[in-house]
């Protein structure tokens, strides 16, 4: 399974984290500090993973962003190298040409993206069709749901409450 | 209401906020400060709004910059109950990323959950359930478990695929729920929607896993799945549990051999590819086309260039390293190559498949090569290598080395090496060889002068081990040193010994001494044998003479004796006392006093030392007077509660000897209690003992797998060497060293062993213990299979070959399994039987479960029979009451 997943940039900054097995705080901002720096300061024409701490980390550089995925040691490698390609290729879809501002400013919407994906450290969906189906219904609740609050007469009605 | 709209108008939004993070280039730590009590008010805040932009806030800081949101977690709960789906993501987001099992307002979120899993709006439930995967412990799984079992159900694909995906979490936390659900999961395997059945394979695989033996009965359903599967994602989760599964069955594996071969050959994923070659190298290894179509694979994928096909190449390649040399002998050359790869990752994965290659007979160039590119690589891989080199010729007693003084000489360049950390390692072989392996001796000692003398060598902390078993070594056999014991004294006597640490100098004070008394022996033997007469001028001016020498000495170690280390302060004062007859030359009489001193002491150093074996003691013949039968019966006195001591008879079957031994303070008697018993001599022998704790044997002696040498390093050796002269001498005439030189191959030297040191670390496999969680998860699994016997029955007829035969072996098969059978779980056997398609497989059918069961319960009888033994000791076996004799002997020589 998968025990957490890590977005870092090329300069260390931490984009988006998600943990399916426990850690405290403290032990987050560790593994953190530790794995981008040994991620960061591997060349390019490596491979894609590393042993630490007796589990595997894959990871795979997209333009400024690093993700990572920590798994056990006797899952598969090129699996786990596949469904990170599979989460980009959805979030390229669903933001039209993804870049790191994207995820930093819809930082919710990268992780509402990722629990379509990924569920209990397992993937979950494996058509990327279907999880941008999903992802757009629920936009389309939460839209309905702010149009409604930001209405003009919403407000007056709040207001005269 | 006004001030709120207010509020709301000019609170921070997200944006804000990460924008304002985003142009802190210094000053962050003070921005997120200012931020977080920002958050902090708004979550007072009565407007859901306000509240809902601040825990969205908090959790992008949390995540980002690594917040503490602990106290918010409230606040995440009051989110969450928010009745606007909008409002609920955000809660729920929070939630899942700050709440963990010990979090002390999940009790409030059982209904909440409970609730939000029953909603109508699929949306919902996903995030409820969402949340759980990552928030579940033991109550809420409990409360939860009715609700997700319903949902496994849902007519929606999309809330049935999120809740068998749970499922996996909530059986870990929760094993009662194996019971309920374990059933629905293995239906899942046949639902109509792929994604399902995706799902209900990845949580079967994580649990197979896990403990493979309880999902063998389920093989034919996931044969089946895996024979019409078109789904990459799920065949690689179908041949992961066959990898696990066929190791534990081989006529799974006759029957799996040939699909996976031929998706080996058709399929184009390579994630896919790999994991079918796992699978050939976990459990197919006898089947020879398997093995070699992956062989074929393997070279074809690693020669693409792709760095993570070589790195996993690299992996199946060590996989087969035991079972097949020949896989990795063809492709030696690659391998070789990837030792400088420039990824350690792959330097790694080479450096144990070269290991694994070493025999006797490429041991010297191998070694060769790794040494040259330990001397050009980074520091932690070139220690990388220096380690599986001295663990490798190091293995079995030097099973791979024949020419030791090659050995030795690898050993020094070893500790040369610049970025070289193992001195400890290297004076411990070194140590070991000098003493294992005498034909090499010489080179051993001059290998060692070469350490002493290089000043650089000093300076370096890493190497202080091998430095202190290099003067041991030295001053044990200083008659080997090629130049000369005066040159030996000019190393260890050298100004920068003062970098040493005190334990290691120490003993190269030592070493001092027994050089000087040496040196100072030969010196007499040269001049006065035949001239009887002193020439002054000689020792005066000559270099080298024995005044010089003193000389050398002196002005070296004087400063020590105000050394704060008391064992560097004490040898220097002993060093300096036995050359006080020597500083006056002209003092004729004195120095032929200190001759005498010094050959009385040259006697003590020329015993050979040497490593004893921990059961040494066994071998000590018994005193013709000792009486140790029939002497329980008197201990009762001794231990001065006679009546408890009656009572324990039966006890002692089920209480350990050692339990016994505590509780009681029983101790064993020494040889005055045993003839005349004496009440008061009780509580003596127990003050004795009190006081000289440390002189008794410890009353729970691990037993080591290498017997505590005792000469090993800094420790024991000054220990050894400041009693030289008693225990010695003692060890020498009680025959308790070591004793048979074992017979080596022809032109390979002897290498002493110890007689029992048959479970030499590197043999040795340790038991790897279960979690206590797997085991119950296993135990539920169990019931839960055999629970369900008629579905097995159905699923079992999947693998079974339709042969005539087979309804007659079944019964023929019958009276057998009945007799081994597991009572917990009928199905196994059953299944197995089942399964095969060859009749001489039958024994192998049985193999797994009873031989497991049958091994565990006699390593659980086994202590309590020994125990027993030793206390009705005149009944016993003669291995154990030899055992027990050690200790009586010695308690009553050493203690007593």
């Amino acid at each position: 399974m998968i025990h957490f997943v890590l977005l870092i940039s090329r300069q260390g900054k931490v984009r988006l984290t998600k943990w399916y097995s426990p850690y405290t705080q403290k032990e987050r901002t560790k593994v953190i500090r530790e794995l981008s720096g040994m991620i960061l300061s591997r060349g390019p024409k490596l491979c894609n993973f590393l042993e630490w701490r007796g589990l595997k980390v894959v990871y795979k550089r997209y333009a400024s962003l690093y993700f990572c995925m920590c798994v056990d040691t006797d899952d598969n490698e090129l699996e786990t190298l596949e469904i990170i390609h599979h989460f980009v290729e959805i979030l390229d879809r669903y933001f039209g040409n993804v870049c790191e501002l994207d995820l930093i400013f819809n930082f919710h919407k990268a992780y509402y993206i990722l629990d379509e994906v990924l569920i209990a450290g397992e993937l979950q969906e494996t058509s990327k069709k279907s999880v941008a189906r999903v992802i757009a219904a629920q936009d389309t609740l939460i839209e309905h749901a702010k149009e409604q609050s930001s209405s003009l007469s919403n407000i007056i009605a709040q207001a005269t409450k | 209401m006004a001030s709120a709209m207010m509020e709301s108008l000019f609170q921070r939004t997200l944006d804000d906020l990460v924008k304002g993070l985003r142009l802190q280039m210094v000053g962050e730590s003070r921005y997120l400060a200012k931020a977080l009590e920002e958050v902090r008010k708004e979550m007072k805040s009565t407007d859901p709004i306000i509240k809902v932009t601040a825990l969205q806030k908090l959790t992008y800081l949390q995540m980002a910059c690594g917040a503490d949101m602990s106290w918010a977690s409230f606040c995440a709960v009051e989110v969450m109950t928010m009745t606007r789906f909008s409002h609920k993501k955000v809660g729920y987001l929070a939630a899942s990323q700050s709440f963990h099992e010990g979090t002390d307002v999940l009790v409030l979120t059982t209904n909440l959950l409970k609730k939000d899993l029953g909603s109508k709006n699929e949306y919902e439930t996903s995030l409820a359930i969402e949340c759980l995967s990552r928030i579940l412990n033991a109550d809420l799984a409990a409360a939860l478990t009715p609700e997700v079992f319903t949902l496994m159900a849902s007519s929606r694909s999309y809330i049935r695929k999120k809740a068998t995906l749970v499922l996996l979490r909530v059986f870990v936390k929760y094993p009662d729920a194996i019971r309920v659900a374990f059933k629905r999961l293995v239906e899942k395997m046949d639902d109509a929607d792929p994604q399902v059945v995706c799902a209900a394979v990845s949580v079967l695989c994580e649990l197979t896993l896990k403990e493979p033996r309880a999902y063998l009965p389920l093989a034919p359903e996931f044969y089946r799945l895996l024979d019409k599967s078109s789904n990459n994602w799920l065949s690689i989760k179908l041949v992961k549990i066959f990898g696990a599964l066929t190791p534990l069955e081989p006529r799974l594996g006759r029957k799996i051999a040939g699909p996976l071969c031929d998706l080996m050959r058709k399929v184009h994923a390579k994630s896919l590819l790999f994991e079918c070659i796992r699978t050939v190298t976990l459990g197919l290894r006898d089947h020879t086309g398997a093995v070699k179509l992956c062989v074929e694979k393997l070279r074809e994928n690693m020669d693409l260039g792709d760095p993570n096909l070589k790195y996993l190449g690299l992996k199946a390649l060590a996989a087969l390293m035991d079972s097949h040399p020949w896989a990795l002998a063809e492709s030696k050359e690659v391998i070789i190559k990837c030792l400088n790869d420039g990824d350690i990752s792959i330097q790694r994965r080479a450096l144990v498949l070269i290991m694994g290659m070493v025999s006797e007979s490429n041991v010297v160039e191998t070694v060769q090569v790794l040494l040259r590119y330990a001397q050009s690589a980074d520091a932690s891989f070139c220690n990388e290598l220096l380690s599986s080199i001295l663990q490798t010729c190091g293995r079995a007693r030097y099973e791979i080395v024949s020419d030791f003084g090659w050995y030795v000489t690898v050993l020094s360049d070893i500790a040369c090496i610049p970025h070289s950390e193992h001195g400890g390692e290297v004076g411990r072989q070194l140590m070991d060889v000098a003493i294992r392996v005498e034909s090499v001796r010489t080179d051993v000692v001059r290998a060692c002068c070469g350490l002493l003398a290089d000043p650089a060598l000093l300076g370096r902390p890493a190497l202080q081990g091998a430095l202190c078993a290099a003067a041991w070594i030295v001053g044990e056999h200083i008659t080997r040193a090629p130049h000369g014991p005066y040159e030996v004294l000019e190393a260890l006597l050298q100004p920068r010994t003062r970098l040493l640490h005190f334990s290691v100098h120490a003993v190269y004070l030592q070493t001092v001494l027994k050089v000087f008394v040496s040196y100072a022996i030969s010196y007499q033997h040269r001049y006065f044998a035949k001239k009887e007469v002193l020439e002054q001028e000689e020792v005066v001016t000559q270099r080298g003479s024995l005044h010089a020498a003193v000389e050398l000495i002196k002005e070296n170690i004087t400063p020590l004796m105000n050394s704060v280390d008391m064992e560097v302060q004490e040898r220097a004062c002993n060093v300096l006392g036995q050359l006080q007859p020597f500083e006056d030359p002209n003092d004729i009489h004195r120095v032929q006093d200190g001759f005498e001193m010094l050959t009385a002491l040259s006697e003590v150093f020329s015993l050979d030392l040497g490593p004893v074996s921990v059961h040494a003691q066994g071998r000590v013949p018994l005193p013709e007077n000792l009486l140790i039968e029939n002497n329980l019966d008197a201990l009762g006195p001794v231990c001065g509660s006679d009546d408890v001591l009656l009572n324990t008879g039966e006890a002692k079957t089920s209480t350990s000897y050692r339990e016994w031994e505590a509780e009681f303070n029983f101790q064993p008697p020494s040889k005055e209690n045993l003839s005349g018993v004496d009440p008061s001599s009780a509580a003596l022998l127990q003050q004795h003992r009190h006081r000289y704790e440390n002189f008794y044997l410890p009353s729970d002696a691990p037993v080591v797998d290498y017997p505590p040498a005792q000469l090993t390093l800094s420790a024991a050796t000054t220990a050894s060497t400041s009693h030289g002269p008693t225990d010695s001498s003692v060890f020498n005439e009680n025959s308790l060293v070591w004793t048979k030189p074992r017979q080596a191959k022809a032109r390979r030297p002897a290498v002493v062993a110890l007689d029992d040191e048959d479970d030499l670390p590197g043999i040795s496999t340790p038991v790897s213990k279960k979690g206590l969680k797997d085991e119950l998860v296993f135990e539920a699994i169990r019931d839960a299979l055999s629970a369900d016997r008629n579905k097995g029955h159905s699923a079992a007829d999947g693998l079974e070959t339709p042969q005539g035969t087979s309804s007659s072996r079944k019964s023929g098969h019958g009276h057998r399994s009945t007799k081994n059978r597991d009572a917990t779980n009928p199905r196994v056997d059953e299944i197995q039987i089942h399964a095969g398609d060859g009749v001489g497989q039958e024994a192998d059918s049985q193999t797994p479960n009873v031989v497991h069961r049958e091994h565990r319960r006699s390593r659980h009888h086994r202590p309590s029979k020994l125990e027993i033994h030793v206390i009705n000791d005149g009944l016993s076996s003669e291995n154990e009451s030899e055992e027990y004799l050690a200790t009586v002997v010695a308690v009553g020589s050493k203690g007593v």
